[in-house]
């Protein structure tokens, strides 16, 4: 009976890889074909018929990145630009999505509604105004004018506000029986139990931070204080054909944090996964 | 004790709410009163012109465009982007082989902004150099000029939206899954119910949260799509890939006109409140809370 | 005592002066974007600029970012000392009311090369005679085409004429090989230079330079015939349309997937490179009745943005001035393909065998030389180039989708246009 079931298991395990693994191998082919393109030299870039490998493989590409910009320094500043941006905005997340899902207060409606309204200003309205504030208060070409706009975020309030209320009110009241503060209970019990969610929200964060664009642009003033993705814009050409090669080599360089940040935080998201399994 | 959780409540909504008040309120109610004006470009100056903006804006045969494209764009983004991953999600779910290993192939794409994205879908698309249309040659099939044609281009943008999308969802809807004991899915299948039984009854009403956070997202996040349109088409070919925030943008960033741009800023937002609050609606009777 | 110790301080205040920071805001990408901060920092390291003056490059996204970027930064007194503008963008620059022109400093300083700027590049960059910006990277659209292809169906020459250009597309194009007979990028500046070789203004009112335009004559026969042309050819399949990006056309072009290729020069000395056949070049087709007319300027110029100190802007001027310096404009040139500026740096060019080397360079400055002086090639003036362009670019796409007839399209963009023309117009009336 036991080999029985291991068997059928079994069975059902191979089936699912089998079935994933055709849109897994659609999904990471553009960037595969990302690293191809960054390891092959000029020429070879546009031949037709394309070819996915290069004849030769060369790091030319990466060299000529590196020189053509401070991508150092650009790694450096989105780095410390996102993790900080992720890193308030989980915070600022988890007090009001605590406040907004457990506390009682007058107006709670309207604050949630006027939380989730956020969500919904499309991005681009807000630029202008911001960088007459942020003028006004001298702030341009700072760190803070990087992060400090985008420090909170409806998104995930929201996010962790529905999280917040899947976990059974019973376990509060009986630890504030026991004494438990709201915050103490806040901090060892709910976001421990939330883990995952807020590493999910954390990633999103992070990987929303890294790639902002306009902003960036618009509120440096000095090369220093630029990132990533205003790097790209550098060896994005207008009117003309671009290095493809050079291009992708950059690509490959900027994006490798935010994709090694994945990687690292697969092991993070598994913790937190079987750590909510208490709750059942 | 309930004043306490009272004071202790603002409290912990205050950094959230001063940010949101300096850096989103203030703005969005700026863009509001100047909705109602005629911005000059060059210098602060404005004159109050009552609803003009609107009048423009609603007389504009563009701008009932840009309304349609968004509305396509949103159902060919949304929909699949939530199939595929709720799917990939489940799959995922069921144990395979490598599960770590495929996961992450899974949400690499979202470690890649919009506009790289849009820069190696640029490259892939090409209709005589691509790969895509390379791939098709072989197989017999003439590709079409994907980005350049008034019918395909919309799709285009759509189809790498979704790719570089449903990493996304899958971490959620996988964050959403693991959190369903196992004891229940067990219970169900020696209950005897069927792997579609146990999908419906058990699964699905417990994602259901999940599922209702994943949408409004989505919806939200495909309404204010940006960097691969200006990538990709730049709005083009026709106007059949501008939505409403790309309108906006070219509008507010390229045209310099802040009066008209602000106009469409309510107007979306108005727009996504509503497709907000109709989900908020439905969940009402559909989503089940733990 | 008191004064001296003030004296002494002065003194060292000015001795350990550090030097004036310049910022330049610019759009280059790439390899120009390397290239630019090479001649900068020369300008830095320059023994006359190395205490007083450091200009400090800041990349500012694309021409459009960058010109909306000024304008932001404008109205907050946030500007930088220079800036790199797209050559439509001279109108909105001028509105902006932020910039110094360049005539004012050039009038007063005898030593400004201004006689050795080639006279269709200074024409574009001049309103009402006065020298706004320097022309800094200038082009014009050229023919590029596969010599390996030409003989192979054939061909001796390349086409000189719109039918010709028709016809060579045809015997170029092989549906079954894919290869198509010849591709542009989807963009209105070929619009606009196609109507300038025909010797049409774009605008009313002298191109909008003897007064603001009020009407874009979108429907001139110039703009129906070559839009006519361009549709025909897309329809008979000998034209790959690749849409609004350039970098698509270059690749069909490199790739042997088309066989003629029209686009800036900007790019000529890349398409040497890179070409894996024998190239060639020409000047660009014009219509059969040959009418007088040429092509127009394009590129970016550089600006000196006021409300700085006195002497920053000094510094500003003199920065501008060391850019148009021969040394600068020989290695610019010959890293990129813009056009020199100067004709004495021709003149040294030739000399020393370099257009026998990359006869392709030349051919760009063949045809600038012989557009013949007239307002239409001087180029077209609005504070709402980048708007209309848009509007123009979507006719063709109506057109070439065969939606709307050449002129159905064409009368609407030019509706558009006028009416962007007049708002803006309105605006500056207002102002006054």
């Amino acid at each position: 009976m036991d080999k029985l079931t291991l068997t059928r298991q079994n069975k059902n395990r191979i089936v699912a890889t089998l079935i994933l693994l055709v849109p897994a191998a659609i999904q990471c082919f553009p960037l595969l074909y990302l690293l191809c393109v960054s390891s092959k030299k000029g020429g070879e870039v546009i031949q037709y018929p394309p070819r996915l490998l290069p004849e030769q493989l060369t790091l030319i590409n990466y060299q000529e990145a590196l020189s053509s910009a401070p991508l150092l320094r650009f790694l450096l500043n989105s780095a410390l630009v996102a993790t900080s941006i992720t890193f308030l905005q989980v915070f600022t997340s988890v007090l009001a999505a605590y406040a907004l899902s457990r506390l009682e207060f007058k107006g709670q409606r309207w604050v949630m509604a006027l939380i989730v309204g956020t969500m919904m200003i499309p991005g681009e309205v807000t630029i202008i105004p911001n960088y007459f504030t942020l003028a006004s208060w001298n702030w341009l070409n700072t760190y803070p004018a990087l992060i400090l706009p985008f420090s909170v975020s409806g998104f995930g309030i929201f996010l962790l506000y529905q999280f917040f209320k899947t976990i059974p009110k019973e376990l509060e009241e009986a630890a504030m029986l026991e004494g438990c503060s709201r915050l103490r209970f806040l901090f060892q019990f709910m976001v421990p139990l939330s883990l995952p969610a807020i590493t999910a929200f954390a990633i999103y964060s992070f990987v929303g931070a890294w790639n902002q664009y306009l902003w960036p642009l618009i509120v440096t003033q000095s090369t220093e204080m630029q990132t990533a993705q205003i790097g790209i814009g550098m060896f994005r050409s207008q009117n003309e054909s671009m290095s493809w090669g050079v291009i992708m080599a950059a690509t490959a360089m900027l994006i490798s944090p935010t994709v090694l940040l994945f990687i690292a935080t697969q092991k993070q998201f598994v913790r937190g996964i079987t750590m909510s399994g208490i709750k059942g | 004790m309930k004043k306490d959780s009272s004071l202790l409540a603002w409290g912990l909504l205050f950094p959230t709410l001063l940010v949101l008040g300096c850096f989103v309120i203030y703005p969005a109610l700026q863009s509001f009163v100047l909705s109602f004006q005629d911005v000059e470009p060059f210098s602060k100056q404005s004159f109050f012109i009552g609803f003009e903006n609107y009048m423009v804006l609603f007389r504009s045969p563009d701008y009932w465009q840009s309304l349609r494209v968004t509305f396509f764009f949103l159902v060919m983004t949304v929909i699949p982007s939530l199939l595929l991953s709720l799917a990939i999600a489940i799959t995922l779910d069921a144990n395979p082989f490598f599960q770590n290993f495929l996961r992450t192939l899974f949400l690499l794409p979202v470690a890649i902004s919009s506009s790289m994205a849009a820069m190696l879908w640029i490259f892939i698309y090409n209709p005589t150099a691509g790969f895509l249309n390379y791939i098709l040659d072989v197989m017999g099939i003439q590709g079409p000029n994907w980005l350049a044609d008034p019918d395909y281009a919309l799709v285009a943008i759509a189809v790498a939206t979704v790719w570089k999308e449903i990493g996304f969802n899958i971490i959620f809807f996988l964050a959403g899954l693991t959190a369903i004991p196992t004891e229940l899915k067990e219970a169900a299948e020696l209950d005897g119910a069927s792997p579609r039984q146990r999908l419906f009854y058990v699964v699905l009403p417990l994602l259901s949260p999940t599922l209702f956070f994943v949408s409004v997202v989505s919806v939200i996040n495909s309404l204010q799509s940006f960097g691969q349109i200006h990538i990709l088409t730049a709005g083009g070919p026709m106007g059949e890939s501008t939505t409403l925030v790309y309108n906006l943008y070219r509008d507010a960033f390229v045209k310099f006109r802040t009066g008209l741009a602000s106009s469409e800023a309510v107007v979306l937002f108005i727009l996504i409140m509503g497709a907000t609050v109709f989900q908020f609606r439905m969940a009402k009777k559909r989503v089940h809370y733990g | 005592m008191k004064l001296l110790s003030l004296l002494i301080l002065l003194i060292a205040l000015n001795l350990n002066a550090a030097p004036v920071k310049l910022t330049f805001w610019h759009s280059m990408s790439g390899e120009k974007g390397k290239l630019l901060g090479g001649l900068i920092k020369t300008f830095n390291e320059s023994p006359q600029n190395k205490n007083k003056y450091q200009v400090v490059p800041q990349f500012v996204g694309t021409y459009d970012e960058g010109l909306n970027k000024i304008r932001t930064s404008l109205l907050a007194a946030q500007g930088p000392h220079i800036a790199q503008i797209t050559d439509i963008g001279t109108q909105v620059m001028i509105d902006t009311g932020g910039i110094i022109p360049l005539q004012e400093f050039i009038d007063e300083d005898p030593e400004f090369p201004i006689k050795q700027i080639l006279q269709p590049i200074k024409r574009y960059y001049q309103v009402n005679g006065k020298l706004y910006s320097l022309p800094f990277a200038t082009s014009n659209p050229i023919l590029y085409y596969n010599r390996d292809a030409f003989e192979k169906v054939g061909l001796k020459r390349p086409p000189k004429t719109f039918s010709e250009l028709k016809e060579w597309a045809k015997k170029l194009t092989d549906p079954g090989a894919k290869k198509y007979g010849i591709t542009w990028p989807l963009s209105s500046w070929f619009f606009e230079q196609f109507i300038a070789r025909q010797g049409q203004v774009l605008l009313n009112h002298g191109n909008g330079r003897g007064q603001r335009a009020t009407e874009a004559l979108f429907l001139s026969a110039e703009a129906i015939r070559f839009v006519t042309l361009w549709n025909e050819m897309v329809q008979e399949k000998t034209f790959s349309n690749v849409g609004r990006g350039w970098d698509p056309a270059e690749a069909n072009f490199l790739a042997g997937r088309a066989s003629m290729l029209i686009t800036s020069t900007s790019d000529v000395f890349e398409i040497v490179k890179k070409a894996p056949f024998q190239l060639g070049t020409a000047p660009i087709p014009t219509a059969d009745n040959r009418t007088l007319g040429g092509t127009i300027v394009g590129g970016n110029s550089l600006w000196i943005l006021k409300d700085k100190p006195k002497e920053e802007i000094k510094g500003s001027y003199l920065f501008v001035k060391f850019m148009a310096s021969r040394e600068i404009q020989k290695r610019w040139h010959m890293g990129t393909g813009y056009f020199p500026i100067r004709e004495d740096l021709i003149i040294e060019l030739e000399k020393e065998g370099f257009y026998e080397k990359f006869p392709a360079a030349k051919t760009a400055i063949l045809q600038l030389k012989s557009s013949a002086s007239m307002v239409a090639t001087e180029g077209a003036l609005m504070g709402v180039f980048a708007e209309s362009r848009d509007h123009i670019e979507t006719a063709i796409e109506r057109v070439l989708a065969h939606r709307m007839s050449v002129e159905e399209a064409l009368a609407r963009a030019k509706f558009q246009t006028d009416d962007a023309l007049r708002r803006y117009n309105r605006f500056l009336e207002k102002r006054r």
